[in-house]
């Protein structure tokens, strides 16, 4: 997960803007905070046009170019200062409420023009801003900021903390739900593989959140960014659009249960909320370009790199707090012989499906990955050795079952070592090499076998460096001497028939169909 | 050997002087002289219409001039003089600054009132033991606005934490102050150049600053912030009994805060046993994404060399007539053995330009964005 300063500065920004008990100085914190956050040099708040506050422009006060200026705008000449890139937000983001502060943050920077992030960012500060401002008038000051501090303090924890997106908007839903006094609440956002179509991401307390309400609300901010009153009388909803990279990716949607001044409280609070979940899901998205790097194509599983990247920032955890940690180390046992006789496309599809099986085993906090090749591992955190054995035993189980190969059953088997963290590992390679160590015997001591490191293991491989020269190793380009691909009716189809000699590029020494009339004979 | 401050004050500001009338002199002494002697000693020999201000140090910065042997003992009074054709100077001073911080800073700015040149600059000495010196830089920002960089340091006592002082007068008589703003706004027919840089990483997982106010941190990750800080540096609560140790883990370990810029870093200064807090000197505000940070003699000692060059650079392309360091002491103490090396660093930098300053408690600095207020920075002052 990364860590972009720009998810985390909408908290400290609202714990700041918060603290002061008078409008003026609200406004003047929140203007020095934004500026500070996107390092830019000048920052005005208007309200009813009025100028509210200003920063950095000296005695000159704000010119009206700098009021004016359209949103991203190139550049705005400022006397005596040069140059400034501008980004405006709206304090309130509904022009058809009546809101007691409408008005905008206006920031300009010198050096450079700004990135959607800092848009997200900004807007949010925006609305914030005319919450705090809301709030102040209205005397819920202290209990509100409390309430949203302490909300988004537990969402940037998810994000720092590595959960799951899936977690982390659940978590957002849950604390909006709490912020508006536990009334339903859903994110809904654009599905990847229908772009244009909202699905749910996470519902809270909506039991009856269905399609037909997904509908209504894509109806709903297609024409308004935000709208209230939707639905019926008895059951109206509140909606914020969610906004990824300067576009709309979705909405947050409440059913809230206050009328009048206390709904018009809770659209705010949703508004603000709608912020963070925006600048969360900036943030997983900008991930996008890292998770290519980090990420196997083929399985989307991580890949040795960032593999190894966690295991070592988790060994370090474990080593401190004096926790377990286990890795497993998988080799398939007739991987190549698939690739080279079904062709690569079948050997990515097979590698895919035992991703699949293998993720489909583990707990939802190990960490599977591919190494490269026909190699996978399994990092268990907080696991002892018994963990590991058993993960190992329901993989082997899990991948006695055919796999489906271009239209035909292919059945696999795979070795796998595992190995215990000790203080002796000093570093992730240490670990990984003891499972790799472990695996390797128990391919020595037959297919689909699985076993746990002992030290002298090391020693065997030293003393058969070369596993073309141990007579003891089995090599997946030798056996099995035959594959056999399965039918329907699980019944021998194909049975491809391999030189025992067979090298890289193996040769297939006699191919047969059989014939189901006449199983019990084999041509030459 | 008894240490004689009053000499000392008159052979630094009689060199500093020598052969060139100077119309502002900066005086950073060592808090082991007395520091009444020491400027006693700089107006014997310094005319009444010479503007006169400095501070206290942790340790001073200089260039001899004709070895380039540096110093930097912590025992030593280093005396900068500026004049010259081109330069405009003058200087106010706001007292009391700890009652109203961003009143303070928005007074001291008026040292730029009288400037009228086409590149100009706010010199700001602080109080090192102020706190929130943010707060003082804020309100300065407030009156000057974007046109006009800043730049400065805090004094220091060493690593006592008890009295720093800060210098303001004339020739004809400076006085020792506390709590106070000495500004020297500056005006040059040349540009101005200032350089920053600092030299630390991020190391390990972000925390999260969960519980805070102004520089004290109480929880992070809901969690006493001392006992996680602890945990995180390979320590207990024991370290805390070890005044020198528990100085030497801190200027090991700051705390760096997740900016778009890079991560602006603070020094835990103390400890709270009974609430389990961390002081740190300036604000870490809550909802804040933390490091531990980490660094090395030669990132360091590079970082010097980068602030001082990025100065020069600043200069487009007009040789140096001279640089002013403000450098972080908790990088002196860092660096230990190796001192040397960085200032051989800011030798290079300069390019046989005389340097001079101190080892601060904070330094100051903006020439982009708004922030400028530093930690375990080095920052540099050119002129041309």
């Amino acid at each position: 997960m990364s860590y972009h300063w720009s998810i985390h500065q909408l908290t400290e920004y609202l714990v700041s803007v918060s603290k002061p008990e008078d409008p003026g100085a609200a406004v003047m914190v929140a203007l020095e905070r934004a500026i500070e956050a996107v390092d830019a040099e000048l920052g005005a708040v208007i309200i009813d046009g009025e100028v509210r506050g200003s920063v950095g422009f000296g005695q000159q006060g704000v010119p009206a170019a700098f009021i004016a200026a359209a949103r991203h705008h190139d550049g705005v000449e400022i006397p005596e200062i040069g140059t400034a890139h501008i980004l405006r937000a709206q304090l309130t983001d509904a022009p058809n409420r009546t809101s007691p502060s409408e008005g905008w943050l206006i920031v300009g920077r010198l050096s450079e023009e700004y990135a959607a992030e800092e848009d997200q960012m900004l807007r949010g500060m925006a609305i914030v801003l005319g919450l705090v401002l809301h709030n102040l008038q209205t005397l819920q000051a202290e209990r509100s900021r409390h309430q949203l501090v302490g909300t988004l303090l537990e969402i940037q924890r998810a994000i720092s903390a590595h959960r799951p997106l899936s977690e982390l908007l659940d978590a957002i839903t849950a604390g909006a739900s709490a912020l508006l006094g536990g009334c339903p609440m859903a994110l809904v956002l654009d599905d990847p593989l229908t772009p244009g179509t909202l699905t749910p991401a996470s519902v809270r307390d909506w039991p009856d959140f269905d399609q037909a309400t997904v509908a209504a609300v894509g109806q709903m901010i297609a024409i308004d960014r935000t709208a209230e009153n939707h639905g019926s009388e008895e059951q109206p909803m509140l909606a914020e659009r969610v906004i990824v990279g300067g576009e709309t990716a979705g909405c947050l949607v409440a059913q809230p249960d206050q009328r009048g001044a206390r709904r018009r409280g809770q659209g705010e609070m949703l508004t603000a909320f709608a912020q963070q979940v925006s600048l969360a899901l900036t943030d997983a998205r900008a991930l996008d370009a890292l998770r290519e790097a980090h990420h196997d194509a083929i399985t989307g599983l991580p890949n040795r790199r960032l593999f190894l990247e966690r295991l070592e920032q988790t060994r370090r955890a474990a080593l401190r707090s004096g926790q377990n940690l286990t890795v497993l180390f998988i080799d398939l046992d007739n991987f190549k012989a698939v690739n080279d006789t079904l062709g690569h496309q079948a050997g990515d599809e097979l590698l895919a499906e035992v991703a699949k099986r293998i993720t489909a085993c583990i707990r939802a906090d190990d960490t599977a990955a591919r190494l490269g090749g026909d190699e996978f591992s399994v990092l268990l955190d907080r696991a002892e050795l018994d963990v590991g054995t058993r993960l190992a035993g329901r993989i082997k189980n899990s991948l006695t079952e055919s796999v489906t190969i271009s239209g035909r059953a292919v059945r696999v088997s795979a070795s796998i070592g595992i190995a215990a963290l000790t203080p002796a590992h000093d570093d992730a390679g240490a670990l990984l090499s003891d499972a790799d160590a472990a695996m390797y015997c128990a391919k020595r001591s037959g297919r689909g076998r699985w076993v746990a490191f002992e030290p002298h293991m090391h020693d065997e491989i030293v003393n058969h460096p070369n596993p073309q020269t141990d007579p003891h190793r089995p090599r997946d380009d030798q056996t099995p001497t035959a594959l056999a691909f399965f039918g329907n009716d699980r019944e021998p189809e194909l049975i491809l028939e391999l030189d025992d000699a067979a090298s890289v590029g193996t040769d297939l020494k006699r191919c047969h169909r059989i014939d189901h009339a006449h199983r019990s004979s084999r041509a030459g | 050997m008894a240490i004689d401050a009053r000499r000392a004050g008159a052979e630094a500001a009689a060199e500093a002087q020598r052969d060139r009338p100077a119309m502002l002199l900066m005086v950073f002494s060592s808090i082991h002289y007395d520091c009444a002697d020491v400027l006693a000693g700089v107006c014997s020999v310094t005319s009444d219409d010479v503007l006169v201000v400095g501070g206290t140090s942790m340790g001073e910065i200089a260039s001899d001039g004709l070895g380039l042997e540096p110093i930097g003992v912590g025992s030593a009074v280093v005396v900068v003089a500026l004049g010259g054709r081109g330069f405009t100077v003058s200087t106010s001073v706001v007292r009391d600054a700890s009652a109203d911080r961003r009143g303070s800073g928005a007074a001291a700015a008026s040292a730029m009132e009288q400037i009228d040149a086409p590149h100009k600059a706010l010199l700001m000495i602080v109080d090192g033991l102020t706190r929130e010196q943010h707060e003082l830089v804020r309100g300065a920002y407030s009156m000057l606005g974007a046109s006009v960089p800043m730049v400065g340091g805090c004094s220091a006592d060493n690593v006592e934490y008890l009295l720093t002082n800060q210098f303001h007068g004339t020739g004809a008589g400076v006085e020792r102050l506390v709590d106070s703003i000495v500004a020297v706004g500056l005006g040059s027919s040349a540009p101005i150049g200032i350089g920053i840089a600092h030299g630390w990483a991020k190391q390990g997982d972000p925390m999260i600053v969960t519980s805070s106010d102004g520089g004290e941190v109480f929880l992070i990750d809901d969690e006493p912030a001392l006992d996680v800080y602890l945990r995180r540096i390979g320590a207990d609560r024991s370290l805390i009994d070890d005044g020198e140790a528990f100085r030497t883990a801190v200027f090991d370990h700051p705390l760096g805060m997740s900016r778009r810029s890079g991560e602006d870093i603070r020094v835990v200064h103390s400890a709270d046993r009974e609430r389990g807090s961390l002081l740190c000197l300036a604000d870490v505000p809550q909802g804040a994404l933390v490091w531990t940070m980490t660094t090395d003699s030669d990132a360091l000692v590079a970082a010097a060399g980068r602030s001082c060059e990025m100065a020069v650079d600043a200069l487009g392309g007009q040789p140096p007539l001279g640089v002013v360091v403000f450098d972080c002491g908790a990088r002196k103490l860092k660096l230990g053995d190796e001192l040397s090396a960085e200032q051989a660093a800011i030798a290079t930098a300069a390019a046989g330009a005389p340097f001079g300053g101190f080892y601060t408690f904070g330094e100051i600095a903006r020439t982009r964005g708004s922030r400028g207020m530093h930690h375990l920075t080095v920052v540099s002052l050119a002129l041309a």
